[in-house]
């Protein structure tokens, strides 16, 4: 196991993380835009202008800077934003623990009502329940974030006044973006475990286990969903990726200040030390949110070993 | 089966049902009339029983865009959000009539010659770090400005007419320039006064984070493209005379929200999460219908003008631009891209801006909106129209072009009313959308033909930054050899009343010249919660000024 973790943070992580870096370099000589224009503003000279990106290291080459990259990635600096002056290492801080607690809550919010939706759909399969909750899942999932969050906002916020407008790191103010963000995997996830435990529950040893005169709630729960828990565990793993890109948007209808928010106001103003470290920063947390869910492969299928 | 209780089930479907239900409904609370919280505000209003101004509460301000940094030597950007906390020498009037003293008296000497300008610094003023706001102070500050090493954007324009700063003593600050120059006082207005002391201290990166100014407010928290937290500076007592507090504000803190959508924006400020909020062309009808909030219309100091690249044909031909000119309705231009949030301008400065000439824009109005004459223009030229109805230039070139433009919305719209207006007279404009940044750059390499820009100053010294030969800015590449030194004059005439007749004058040429052609100058939309703040005010182009801002008490 530990021989598996190793190997997997060298070869996956290490070297993609390395990857992303080249590309976000190879990509800032291919983009037209410069950051130092946008920090001096529209009417300022060439000799100004000239300065600045002297005085911000971007007149040197992009081999020298990444060189400078990595040197300085090593020692955990990932520079200082262009645009605040601010480290990026203390933006990212800053911004984390939104984001990270925005995709846990989602992550939960949408394995609970997607799976609690899925089994219920699949074993009440053509009927009125099933029905029901399949119209409501292909709504869901049909609804465009930005336009839930807005709408979700004027009713519960403008409205009903129950929920702060602004989102924020405390649970009141995480509950509208969670609904906004988790509500479309919350289908997806419904959808299917539904068509997994179709053909589980049409399985011998279902069969096998009413058979024996186990108690339906077992049959179901430990025999029919801990059998279609690998499948989704693997499109979980995927889904983080997913909610952390959806956050970029539900975070700005929110305006939350998380590595959402950071990262399109750094993409508009070419802040390029924080869109290169909240890149990395998204790209370690996939990854690390793909090897746990190799990981719990084990827990869920004792026959898995990792060698 | 029945261990599962179906009762459940329905009501967990339910649930989700009347969630998504309740989500899906067209609710407009600032609309609805029996909307229960907007009542509520309107009857406070009602009952509002103002004691005066009385210190405390936490004003919030929303506003829609990022955080730059709060070194003011690099920010490009000097706004309210900057100006709490940084003080300035002199302070432009919020009418745009004049400038009082903002760390200096009032009353300040030029010499005879117009190149010297001497201030007296207010007694007491002192930083937030506790060291003197005194001229030597003031001196370093405008040193540092313009050091090229710096590179400050505050900084280069004085840079270019300043000789030398003295501080005989530590209340006398002397600006001695190169020749006499009319925007030294606009350009003061600009540029935030730090603690030497703190920024030597700290540097640039750490000064960025817990800035020392000698303004009203202190920060005391930033969190990066979210908000800036400030409290009360106690010891204020030198405002600008324009205000009525003439000593600490109100408010005991504030907060500037950098919100990224402006309709949840908009959504805070109505549940009263926000106290003052920037709007947009879709939220400020609704603000206008709640009777709690307050809007005002400022305008933009600048407008939004259609570019040529005047150093290749056709657009090197004055009778060119002019038939262009004559072929473009702004009012329709303002209807279908900008929903009538914008002023038509027919001349080179808007109305916001000082040097602004009535005369200048009726005469405009002249050389507009008339398509015949474009066409006439274009046939009395030797242009014919080819088969597909695109013209044809004398040498044989159809008149097809590219229109550049950055990727705004707004931009885009007038990009196609004006690709669809140039259509009638038989020119093909192709729109072509770039990154702003990289508009920018492509434009100043002169890799354009036909482009859609905007310009905003707040002085009429942005004429020869933009007409001026080989200014920085002359975005058109325009060269006139008789307008060159109308425009040195202008920007050298210290008197306000023979400047701006200078400028009037300048206009009309320009007028005629079309080294562009101006089609609008924007609206600035901002709101406030008149149930529960009283005191503000604004400039014209609707920059907040906050220091007699008060909350009301019930």
């Amino acid at each position: 196991m530990i021989n598996f973790i190793i190997r997997r943070l060298l070869a996956s992580i290490v070297l993609s993380l390395l990857l992303v870096a080249i590309i976000f370099f190879a990509l800032r000589i291919l983009l037209p835009g410069d950051p130092t224009q946008m920090l001096a503003g529209e009417n300022a000279p060439e000799s100004v202008i000239a300065q600045i990106r002297q005085n911000q290291g971007l007149d040197r080459p992009v081999s020298m800077q990444f060189l400078y990259f990595l040197r300085n990635l090593s020692k955990g600096d990932l520079g200082i934003s262009i645009m605040t002056r601010q480290p990026v290492f203390e933006q990212l801080l800053g911004a984390m623990p939104i984001t990270v607690r925005l995709t846990l809550f989602c992550f939960l919010f949408s394995m609970g009502f997607g799976i609690l939706f899925g089994v219920l759909t699949a074993y009440y399969h053509d009927t009125w329940i099933d029905n029901l909750i399949r119209v409501l899942t292909i709504t869901g999932s049909s609804l465009p974030t930005f336009w839930l969050g807005l709408m979700l906002i004027l009713v519960f916020s403008v409205k009903l006044r129950l929920f702060p407008v602004i989102g924020s790191i405390e649970f009141k103010g995480m509950i509208l973006p969670v609904i906004t963000l988790g509500l479309g995997f919350a289908t997806y996830i419904s959808r299917l475990v539904r068509a997994s435990m179709l053909e589980v529950l049409n399985s011998d040893f279902i069969r096998t286990a009413r058979a024996k005169g186990l108690h339906e709630r077992g049959v179901v729960i430990k025999h029919g969903l801990r059998n279609i828990l690998i499948p989704i565990l693997t499109v979980a793993g995927f889904q983080i990726g997913g909610m952390l890109g959806g956050a970029v948007i539900t975070e700005a209808v929110f305006n939350m200040p998380g590595m959402g928010t950071l990262m399109i106001n750094a993409i508009y103003t070419r802040d390029y030390p924080v869109i290169q470290g909240a890149t990395l920063f998204v790209v370690l947390v996939y990854f690390l949110c793909n090897l746990l869910v190799d990981l719990s492969y084990a827990y869920v299928d004792p026959r898995i070993r990792y060698s | 089966m029945k261990t599962i209780n179906t009762f459940q089930i329905v009501f967990c479907c339910l649930l989700l049902g009347a969630l998504l239900i309740s989500a899906c409904s067209p609710a407009n609370p600032t609309q609805e009339p029996t909307q229960p919280q907007a009542t509520s505000a309107s009857v406070t209003v009602a009952t509002e029983v103002s004691k005066g101004p009385q210190p405390g509460g936490n004003l919030v301000i929303g506003t829609l865009g990022a955080q730059l940094t709060l070194d003011p030597f690099l920010s490009p950007v000097a706004n309210y959000i900057s100006s709490v906390v940084f003080d300035t020498i002199v302070v432009a009037k919020p009418d745009n009539s004049g400038f009082v003293g903002g760390l200096v008296e009032d009353k300040w000497e030029i010499s005879a010659n117009n190149m010297t300008i001497t201030f007296h610094v207010k007694p007491n003023a002192k930083f937030h770090d506790g060291t003197p706001v005194d001229a030597a102070a003031l001196k370093w500050n405008i040193e540092h400005y313009v050091d090229p090493n710096v590179a400050s954007p505050n900084g280069f324009d004085i840079s270019f007419a300043l000789a030398s700063v003295e501080a005989p003593d530590a209340s006398t600050l002397v600006i001695n320039l190169n020749s006499p120059y009319a925007p030294t006082f606009i350009d003061l207005t600009t540029m935030g006064i730090v603690s030497p002391t703190a920024y030597q201290n700290l540097g640039p990166d750490a000064f960025a984070l817990a800035p020392v100014g000698s303004g009203p407010y202190k920060v005391t928290k930033i969190i990066a493209n979210n908000s800036i937290t400030y409290e009360r500076n106690p010891d204020y007592a030198w405002a600008p005379s324009f205000y009525k507090n003439q000593g600490a504000a109100y408010p005991e803190t504030m907060t500037i929200k950098f919100l990224t959508d402006a309709q949840s924006a908009f959504a805070a400020f109505e549940t009263g999460e926000i106290h003052i909020v920037e709007l947009n062309s879709d939220t400020v009808s609704l603000a206008q219908n709640n009777n709690v909030m307050t809007v005002y219309q400022g305008m933009k100091v600048g407008g939004n003008y259609l570019g040529f690249n005047n150093q290749f044909p056709p657009f090197d031909n004055v009778g060119v631009r002019k038939a262009i000119g004559y072929a473009l309705n702004r009012e329709e231009i303002i209807t279908a891209a900008m929903n009538g949030d914008a002023q038509p301008l027919y001349t080179y400065l808007p109305s916001s801006v000082a040097g602004y000439s009535q005369a200048a824009d009726d005469h405009g109005k002249t050389l507009s909106d008339n398509l015949e004459k474009a066409k006439q223009i274009f046939t009395d030229l030797g242009y014919t129209t080819g088969t597909d109805g695109v013209l044809v230039s004398p040498d044989g070139k159809r008149m097809e072009f590219k229109l550049t433009l950055f990727d705004d919305a707004i931009f885009q719209r007038t990009a196609e009313v004006i690709q669809f207006q140039l259509k009638a007279i038989g020119i093909k404009a192709n729109i072509d959308v770039q990154d702003a940044s990289a508009a920018i750059s492509m434009i100043k390499a002169g890799n354009h033909e036909l482009f859609v820009w905007t310009y905003f100053y707040a002085d009429a010294s942005i004429l020869s930054y933009q007409f001026q030969t080989g200014s920085g800015g002359n975005r058109t590449f325009f060269s006139n050899t008789d307008l060159d030194p109308l425009l040195t004059a202008a920007d050298a005439e210290m008197d306000p009343a023979a400047r701006n007749e200078k400028v009037g004058e300048i206009l009309i040429k320009l007028n005629d010249l079309r080294p562009n052609i101006p089609l609008l100058s924007p609206y600035n939309y901002i709101a406030y919660r008149n149930d529960r703040l009283d005191g503000i005010f604004f400039s014209l182009d609707s920059s907040p000024w906050l220091h007699d801002v008060f909350f009301l008490q019930k």
